[in-house]
């Protein structure tokens, strides 16, 4: 990650923040809209909404578990569940202009109508690949950023309980992989520019090694490896799974657009090309190769989920970004250590030129995602 | 980011008449056209380009781009020259800090005398002396033998370590002078922050700028020592349709365009420090200078769509205009764009000047300059923007300016490493004073 953290992901910040989700927003800058979930359905069964931002204030009102679904035909465009009886849950999300169908407190009540008018602050539809087929590559994007936050937290659960029992080989040892979750999903954590400033900060964002404000996989990273460095490991530790189960509910109602999934894609290598090519993300452990397979994985999850349009409208393209995915692996494959990676430092400097080649021409292969898939901002 | 040179609808109109009457004694003559720049802007006339014009021949000249020849900006002023003078910015600049050495406050007073005299001698063109070949020659001779005009300016800041116990001058400090705080995303590289005294030299060319550092250095070495340096450039075309300005930044976008017009009243408000703003009163018509050396990740930029460069920026890359606009000088119209449809909220343009009364006073005369060294550790180009902005009070100015944009979404494409806080003297009005005369006398 750049040593610019405290930064939001530019290519993504018009999404979630006319989303409404992302932290320190008011949330009431969208349409609202109340609505009574319970056996017999929606109340209102229809609601009619100007395109935009839109809160649904949902009250369940019936006597189990409830829930809300968007559907756009066959496809989950935003939900909100396990809405406990008599409570209050907020849906945020934006819908472009159309009929949408509502799955009203559950799947055997009966179906809301919801329609979206005007299409005033609403982002523009792809040109090129249907809606219905978006929100479905949306919804599967959604579902995987979810398991991996979930995945990760229960990693660090793992890594901090090594650390709390003060079995600091075992910590080390857990430290790459841990953080494997977290790389993958990194440009969707970046949204959160609070969490992630908490949890992936450098030390070249502080004042120094020993600023306390420092915290996160860095800081105790270096503890874990330089003799003498200071830090509270504990505390250290136990804010570490403050933040990543933080990060995992957050991420858990985040809705993310087709663009932002395309122009994450983007962003994972971009990461890497800029500031992880020179050993300087893991520089305590060494492990960065670990973390940047993991960008990549990340990144080419976005780009299989788009695979069935890609290969419909644009296959000479796919070829291209097979191609170039293809010539990381080839490089990152030679240091390959059983489930992990050789050092940093065991890259050859002729490999290390090859594969900055490598990110540079992936990365500028997938600059052409969006546009390809007719996705603007 | 951000930066530039000049800018102004009416600076560019004035810029225009002005320039064709140079640029026409120039190409009749078959080579550059040479004048004057006066005080207030540019004061080129024929008749100086006529009587001056010497084969200095550095380019060829051109409808408009003559408004950029090589003129003799005047030292002498009640500010210093490289400020508002030359109107429009030359197209080359070196920036370079120093750490002063001189023991004690008497050779400090000898390091400004000699670099004064210098910085004069220069200034005017004034040929360098014959030549006794048993002596080194003294000067480098990279212009050949005749300096000539080059526009070139030299302008002298102080930074706060200059206040410090060694020289006596901690209750001369002016208010606002401090050493450069870090700002959110800022990755400071002290090896380039920083500094006793800074040189920002500019000429029409990168050749006087490294005559004009080297003859500079020869006279001051045992006085200060370099401590960090930067080399910029912008495109030297003044040819730009009627109302728009004539410079882009590295992002390919229009930089500056907001600046006040220089030599008016607005300018001089906002720009040089009054007698009666509290601070010391040698400072008078000084001025704050913040400098920040910002990386811009220029190949990530590239790969950004241009939708998402144009909302990150607030304005058409192509043309200049405002997302609400037609134009570049189309004054954005934020009230009528409450949410941000038209230009985002966190445009560039939109935090770094909201357009309200109550922001007038923020405003800065930004005088930057691009900077390309080479690459990185990792490959990349290692290219930016040298920001150099003046204003009478950094409070009110750059520092303000640079808290609303702590949260734009451009900062993921850039991060400023070095630079530093300065005060640029006030100018010298006597033939036989010095920068720095006020502060020491």
């Amino acid at each position: 990650m750049p040593a610019v953290r405290p930064r939001v992901l530019a290519s993504l910040l018009a999404a979630v923040l006319i989303g409404g989700t992302a932290p320190g927003l008011a949330q009431d800058t969208g349409t609202q809209v109340q609505v009574n979930l319970s056996e017999t359905g929606c109340d209102p069964s229809t609601i009619t909404v100007p395109a935009g931002p839109i809160v649904l204030q949902l009250t369940n009102l019936g006597g189990d578990v409830g829930e809300f679904e968007i559907l756009k035909g066959d496809f989950v465009v935003d939900e909100a569940e396990n809405i406990v009886p008599g409570f209050r849950s907020d849906l945020v999300t934006r819908l472009d202009s159309g009929e949408y169908t509502t799955i009203c407190y559950s799947t055997q009540s009966p179906r809301g109508t919801l329609s979206v008018t005007g299409s005033a602050a609403s982002r523009a539809p792809s040109a090129v690949v249907d809606a219905g087929v978006l929100a479905g590559y949306q919804t599967d994007y959604e579902t995987y950023v979810r398991a991996q936050a979930t995945d990760g937290a229960a990693r660090v659960a793992t890594f901090v309980a090594a650390i709390k029992a003060g079995d600091l080989d075992t910590a080390r040892s857990l430290y790459a992989t841990t953080r494997v979750p977290w790389e993958s999903i990194e440009p969707i954590a970046e949204l959160f520019s609070d969490v992630d400033h908490a949890i992936d900060s450098r030390v070249e964002d502080f004042s120094g090694v020993d600023d306390p404000a420092w915290t996160g996989f860095h800081r105790i990273e270096r503890i874990l490896w330089v003799p003498g460095a200071s830090g509270d490991l504990g505390v250290l530790a136990d804010g570490l799974l403050a933040n990543a189960n933080d990060l995992a509910s957050r991420v858990s109602t985040l809705p993310i657009d087709a663009y932002t999934m395309a122009q994450g894609a983007g962003s994972l290598i971009e990461e890497v090309a800029q500031s992880k090519m020179t050993g300087e993300e893991d520089r305590y452990s060494g492990t960065d190769l670990v973390s940047i397979a993991a960008n990549v994985a990340g990144s080419r999850r976005i780009v299989d989920i788009f695979r069935p349009s890609l290969t419909a409208i644009a296959p000479d393209y796919l070829a291209q970004l097979d191609a170039a995915f293809g010539a990381v692996d080839t490089i990152l494959e030679r240091y390959r250590a059983g489930d992990g990676y050789q050092s940093f430092s065991a890259i050859t400097p002729t490999d290390l030129t090859a594969l900055r080649g490598a990110f540079a021409g992936l990365a500028d292969v997938l600059s052409q995602l969006a546009g390809t898939l007719g996705l603007t901002a | 980011m951000t930066t530039r040179d000049i800018s102004d609808r009416t600076l560019s109109r004035r810029r225009l008449l002005v320039s064709g009457a140079v640029a026409g004694a120039g190409a009749f003559m078959g080579s550059v056209g040479v004048g004057v720049v006066g005080g207030a802007g540019l004061l080129s006339t024929a008749g100086a380009a006529a009587s001056n014009g010497s084969p200095l021949a550095s380019g060829t000249p051109t409808e408009s781009g003559a408004s950029l020849a090589p003129v003799v900006v005047p030292f002498e002023g009640t500010h210093q020259a490289g400020i508002e003078r030359p109107g429009i910015a030359q197209a080359n600049a070196i920036l370079a800090a120093f750490d002063v050495v001189a023991p004690d406050r008497d050779g400090l007073s000898a390091l400004l005398r000699e670099l004064t005299r210098r910085v004069r001698e220069l200034a005017a063109g004034t040929p360098p002396p014959p030549i006794d070949a048993s002596y080194p020659p003294p000067e480098s001779g990279v212009l050949g033998p005749s300096i000539g005009p080059s526009s070139l300016t030299v302008t002298v800041a102080v930074g706060a370590s200059l206040f410090d116990d060694r020289f006596g001058l901690g209750g001369q400090r002016p208010r606002e002078l401090a050493e450069m705080p870090r700002f959110p995303g800022d990755v400071i590289d002290s090896a380039r922050a920083h500094g006793d005294l800074l040189l920002q030299i500019c000429a029409v060319d990168e050749m006087a700028c490294v005559h004009t550092l080297r003859y500079l250095m020869a006279g001051t070495r045992s006085g200060m020592a370099l401590r960090w340096m930067e080399n910029g450039f912008h495109r030297p075309d003044a040819i730009a349709a009627e109302g728009t300005t004539t410079t882009r930044n590295l992002l390919g976008f229009k930089d500056g365009t907001a600046n006040p017009p220089v030599g008016g009243d607005l300018f001089s408000n906002l720009v040089w420090v009054p007698p009666d703003l509290g601070e010391p009163a040698w400072a008078t018509n000084g001025s704050y200078m913040a400098v920040r050396l910002i990386r811009m990740f220029v190949e990530r930029w590239d790969r950004a769509p241009l939708a998402e460069q144009q909302a990150i920026i607030g304005r058409t890359k192509r043309t200049g205009a405002p997302l609400d606009g037609q134009r570049e000088e189309d004054i954005p119209d934020y009230a009528a764009d409450p949410q941000g449809l038209e230009v985002p909220m966190h445009a560039h343009i939109r935090l770094a000047n909201p357009r309200t009364a109550g922001t007038e006073r923020n405003r800065i005369f930004r005088r930057g300059y691009s900077f390309s060294r080479g690459f990185d550790t990792a490959g990349l180009l290692d290219q930016g923007l040298a920001f150099v902005a003046f204003q009478r009070s950094l409070h009110d100015g750059f520092a303000t300016v640079q808290a609303r944009l702590s949260s734009e979404p451009l900062a993921e494409y850039i991060q400023p490493q070095g630079g530093g806080y300065f005060f640029a003297l006030p100018g010298v009005i006597d033939p036989a004073g010095y920068l720095g005369e006020s502060l020491l006398g």
